[in-house]
């Protein structure tokens, strides 16, 4: 088994490109048809530019470095805080950094620290998740 | 409020997965694997779907209906715990808790108006699966975050 070591990271591109398409996707997938998100000229009316995407969304494209990272069921915690409205047209990318590594033997945890960015740098997302360690996908 | 029943199904997840991008499953499908793989990790946000009073009337209800007063309702954080994973086929009860409640003034002299929604999946058996806490903000209009 490859230890994890405090400071190790992945970063990753999770969504090259933010589309009213997907959003909608995104809305019919999970039963989210706020109109923020849905229709245009009411989120305008309540003074945004244009509909955002999903909170959930950024946090689900953030999940998927950890799971192409660790493997998909090895997550015991993993929390989101949606720090800037995501629109359409941002690229966002993803760093995962191992904060903790609690025990040496399968079955100890690793904490990370979570940030998602757009194209401009801006954080959209910080988090944290918990994984039970085992060999990482890909070493 | 009464339990709704959240049934894991393949139709589902391949829309969620496409939504999220992320790579097809392949022709034999996401049961294919004995076990089934495990949902994305969060998926159980889309079981609203399968609660019958959910958008009933084309109204988001529940935590997601709009504020009375006109302002919009945003999403500030998400915490999920998990216990044991979720995979297709699985039926799931789906129970929430309303959490605590505070307020907050905004940059721009604002009321925002946090409240915390609990949401626990369980197996048939009781088994606790997923919890989810959701942390929500009321906001006038266009105060912004997700």
């Amino acid at each position: 088994m490859i230890l994890p070591r405090i400071g190790d990271q992945r970063r990753a591109v999770v969504c090259p490109e933010v589309t009213r398409t997907q959003i909608v996707q995104f809305a019919g997938a999970t039963g989210d048809l706020s109109p923020l998100h849905v229709d245009e000229p009411a989120a305008v009316e309540l003074g945004y530019p244009s509909v955002m995407a999903h909170g959930m969304l950024t946090m689900a494209v953030t999940g998927s470095l950890l799971t192409e990272w660790w493997g998909d069921d090895r997550l015991t915690a993993f929390g989101a805080r949606f720090l800037a409205p995501v629109w359409p047209g941002d690229e966002l990318t993803a760093v995962a950094v191992v904060t903790a590594v609690r025990g040496t033997r399968p079955g100890s945890c690793v904490d990370l620290q979570l940030t998602t960015t757009n194209q401009s740098g801006v954080v959209v997302l910080t988090g944290t998740a918990t994984v039970r360690m085992v060999e990482p996908v890909g070493g | 409020m009464a339990p709704s029943r959240f049934v894991v199904e393949q139709g589902h997840l391949l829309a969620f997965g496409r939504a999220i991008g992320a790579p097809p499953p392949g022709r034999a499908g996401l049961a294919a694997l004995d076990p089934p793989a495990p949902v994305p990790p969060t998926f159980v946000a889309a079981s609203a779907l399968h609660d019958p009073e959910h958008l009933r009337g084309l109204r988001s209800t529940g935590p997601l209906a709009a504020p009375p007063d006109g302002g919009s309702l945003l999403h500030a954080e998400q915490h999920f715990e998990y216990l044991a994973p979720i995979r297709v086929g699985d039926v799931l009860e789906v129970e929430r808790t309303d959490g605590r409640r505070w307020e907050k003034k905004s940059r721009h002299g604002g009321r925002l108006r946090f409240r915390e929604v609990i949401t626990d999946y369980r197996f048939p058996n009781g088994a606790l699966s997923v919890r989810s806490r959701m942390i929500l903000v009321e906001t006038p209009p266009a105060e912004g975050m997700p």
